[in-house]
């Protein structure tokens, strides 16, 4: 019976020193979203938002970019990044698969899948949403560390392996929006010309 | 040896057990309980110790008199409640870290004083479960299509009632006015307070075990419907008296009101289902 006690007291014991003694680091991000370029190739910035303090009380995020890019023949493409330093206090990454119904966007379909991003393959959801008559082709991923991830669960992973590992909990999500009538497929080729455009932009933002 | 005399010769060892458990587990405990306190949802949270205490109460003879004999795979069960509490620290999860309490007390008791007394405590530790609040991405999961499933269902019902809605999302628009069916309406809240409620009655009714996972079942349509009770009151009455009296007092109210009805179904059900065979002894 002693062993058993000594057995418990020590389990407890090192789970409790270990909780007492783990805190991650807050990574800055590697510039400040502000500096992102108004000017992408042949994109160029028509405006740009800020988050509501509502919203930013709940998500919390370190830096947030939210933009309106216009293309050559006049296509119209939002950017948002949310980057999440990871420190103490700091907000975690909120799916859009939770956040757009609330809003009244409903899922229309959504599915993960690869494309082809220069040297790299670049893992991502691509979705429709529906509000009303309104439809909107989103493009998005999470991003840790340089890794792209289109899964909420397998982030949560990265999170907790990079906090074991590095003590690093920071994590980035990248969406792309373009609104449409009818042509889905536009919309999609649309999205992957600027998130292929984009992406080197993005990588220079985020630490690795 | 009865665990009753084993707890009495390891005394001191026991509450040792008991401090240091509280000293881990006090980054956890406190803030869910300030949850319980702020997050309407969980306000039954508070009650739910209680009941569980109150399980073990009441088998408290059988509890005492059963022979103590410690079973060294319970270890592995503190071992893997621990390793929760830390894998879900590391990952900000709330749910993980508090529902290792639970896993962590099972694997205790089956270690420390042996699988008999394990089968007496497994409600009362199971019980303990409803504590803890749901994680978000499940919470959200079951909550938007319940919400639009009770949109639906009273938009439906008011246009059968003449009056004039349209839908969009979760939005329901009156002529005057609109209402969002919020979290609160969708039914969620008063699913999981109903369902917390339901498994303790169901445990106090002597009844078979069939008739008590029914009576378990039938709270999830209790309290979907309920809502839809609810906001369909709440059109009716934007209609005919304005947006006012939809939002003011008769909100809350009708939230009380709802809940209430609620509870009366389910008192309704069980006494029903412990009548007759396969009810009371």
């Amino acid at each position: 019976m002693k062993a058993h006690f000594l057995a418990i007291y020590l389990l407890l014991v090192a789970a409790g020193l270990y909780l007492h003694l783990h805190s991650d680091l807050s990574v800055p991000i590697n510039r400040p979203l502000q500096q992102f370029p108004a000017a992408v190739n042949s994109w160029r910035m028509t405006d740009e938002g800020q988050l509501s303090g509502e919203v930013q009380n709940v998500l919390k995020a370190s830096d947030v970019l939210i933009r309106q890019y216009q293309g050559p023949q006049g296509e119209k493409v939002q950017l948002y990044i949310g980057y999440h330093g990871g420190g103490k206090g700091g907000g975690e990454i909120h799916s859009p698969k939770h956040c757009l119904p609330g809003s009244g966007w409903l899922e229309h379909s959504s599915n993960r899948y690869t494309i082809k991003a220069g040297k790299d393959d670049l893992n991502l959801v691509q979705a429709v949403y529906q509000k009303g008559e309104s439809s909107e082709f989103f493009l998005y991923w999470y991003q840790v560390r340089g890794k792209s991830l289109s899964e909420e669960f397998s982030l949560k992973g990265q999170q907790i392996l990079n906090s074991v590992l590095h003590r690093r909990r920071d994590a980035s999500f990248i969406r792309v929006s373009i609104p449409f009538q009818g042509d889905e497929r536009q919309a999609k080729a649309v999205g992957e010309r600027f998130v292929k455009e984009f992406l080197p932009a993005i990588r220079t933002f985020l630490p690795s | 040896m009865t665990v009753a005399e084993c707890l009495k010769h390891h005394r001191v060892q026991f509450l040792l057990v008991l401090l240091i458990l509280a000293a881990v587990y006090w980054s956890v405990v406190p803030e869910m309980v300030q949850q319980w306190y702020e997050d309407e949802n969980y306000s039954h949270g508070f009650v739910v110790p209680l009941i569980a205490g109150y399980f073990a109460y009441e088998r408290r003879k059988d509890l005492a008199s059963v022979l103590a004999e410690p079973w060294w795979p319970g270890l592995l069960l503190v071992v893997a409640g621990l390793m929760q509490l830390v894998v879900g620290w590391l990952g900000t999860e709330f749910f993980t870290m508090r529902s290792s309490l639970v896993v962590t007390l099972c694997g205790m008791t089956l270690f420390l004083l042996g699988k008999r007394l394990f089968r007496l405590m497994l409600l009362p530790l199971a019980y303990l479960l409803f504590m803890v609040p749901l994680p978000y991405i499940i919470y959200d999961m079951v909550a938007f299509p319940l919400k639009l499933f009770v949109t639906r269902v009273s938009i439906a019902t008011l246009k059968l009632m003449g009056v004039v809605v349209m839908r969009e999302g979760n939005i329901i628009m009156l002529p005057f006015t609109t209402l969002e069916v919020a979290d609160a309406c969708s039914g969620i809240r008063s699913l999981i307070s109903l369902l917390a409620l339901a498994v303790a009655y169901a445990f106090f009714l002597e009844m078979g075990q069939l008739r008590r996972g029914l009576l378990i079942l039938a709270a999830i349509p209790i309290a979907i419907s309920a809502n839809a009770l609810r906001v369909i009151g709440t059109g009716v009455l934007a209609q005919y008296w304005g947006a006012r009296a939809a939002e003011g007092f008769f909100h809350e109210f009708a939230g009380l009101a709802v809940f209430v009805v609620a509870i009366a179904l389910m008192i309704g059900l069980g006494s029903l289902l412990s009548r007759g065979k396969g009810g009371a002894a």
